[in-house]
């Protein structure tokens, strides 16, 4: 099946991608949990509408019934958290030692600050980086593709004969997830020692 | 094809900068899904842009997207599963996955 009508979807992904970035950034910086997941939910949809720009029928709905089932069990979690954990508690009493207690109270201040300043800077440095490296070696990246010409549409009989068919996909990602499972077991059994 | 390459870059950034700066677990979880997601469009555009799709590929991006989520649904029964325990801060981490106080760097901890 040929598409020819591929500007109307070019400008569809122009729209959808920034909606992504905006979603994404709203999702993060919202604290109120209810409005954090609602732009969570959007920025899946329309990461789910963006597969279906690409012509990808069929895994429009593969990828979006776990990604829900997976926001889902996320929400209730959260609101299971709310409920259930109190706020505001002060579990770093700090001891009462006489007159040194002002000098005591400006430098747990100072260092305070100091650490903010330090978590939100190193993040960013670490970012920095990242762009300066993707800038400096990946500018002129795309502009040496030579972009296909012709579109096909995947059907889920193709992916299911693909899963019969190839074994080396299923045996490196089952190998994956073992070793996953391993890391995780492992970390769950030093948490709990510690606990 | 560049603004995708960019977009996706800049979604990366995102997910990188929350898992490393924010405490809360919710946050960070939030921003594992959107280096998932930046993955995801970089797959998906490319293969279908630059190569028509090949199946393998696809196969390979669905099943590994199933094992990201199946990971996720882990970490979520476990917090889920930790929620009732006298040890009430268990859902938060203390000082997040990574560690960036200034303290910790200087040896004080």
């Amino acid at each position: 099946m040929d598409i020819t009508n591929i500007i109307v979807i070019k400008n569809l992904q122009y729209f959808i991608l920034t909606a992504m970035i905006v979603f994404a950034v709203f999702a993060l910086i919202i604290k109120d949990t209810r409005k954090k997941f609602i732009f969570l939910t959007l920025f899946i949809l329309f990461t789910q509408i963006y597969d279906f720009t690409l012509y990808y029928g069929d895994l429009f709905f593969l990828f979006f019934v776990p990604m829900i089932l997976f926001l889902i069990i996320f929400y209730l979690q959260n609101l299971q958290a709310e409920i259930y954990i109190p706020k505001n508690i002060n579990d770093e009493e700090i001891p009462e030692t006489g007159g040194s207690q002002a000098i005591q109270d400006k430098n747990i201040f100072r260092k305070k600050i100091t650490g903010k300043v330090f978590r939100f800077f190193m993040p960013v440095l670490f970012c920095a980086g990242f762009i300066f490296l993707f800038i400096k070696f990946g500018g002129n990246y795309t502009a040496k593709f030579n972009l296909a010409k012709t579109i096909t549409l995947i059907n889920f009989s193709d992916i299911a004969k693909e899963i019969y068919l190839n074994y080396g996909i299923l045996i490196f990602l089952v190998i994956l997830l073992i070793f996953i499972m391993f890391l995780w077991i492992i970390s769950i059994i030093l948490i709990r020692k510690k606990k | 094809m560049a603004f995708i390459f960019y977009a996706s870059f800049a979604l990366f950034i995102i997910g990188l900068f929350g898992s490393l700066f924010f405490r809360n677990i919710t946050s960070q979880l939030i921003s594992f899904q959107f280096i998932m997601v930046s993955s995801l469009v970089n797959f998906l555009s490319f293969s279908q842009i630059l190569y028509e799709s090949p199946t393998s590929i696809l196969v390979f991006v669905l099943l590994s997207v199933f094992l990201i989520i199946i990971f996720q649904f882990c970490i979520i029964l476990y917090l889920y599963s930790s929620l009732n325990e006298p040890k009430l801060r268990m859902t938060e981490f203390d000082y997040g996955l990574f560690y960036f106080e200034i303290a910790e760097w200087l040896g004080e901890k």
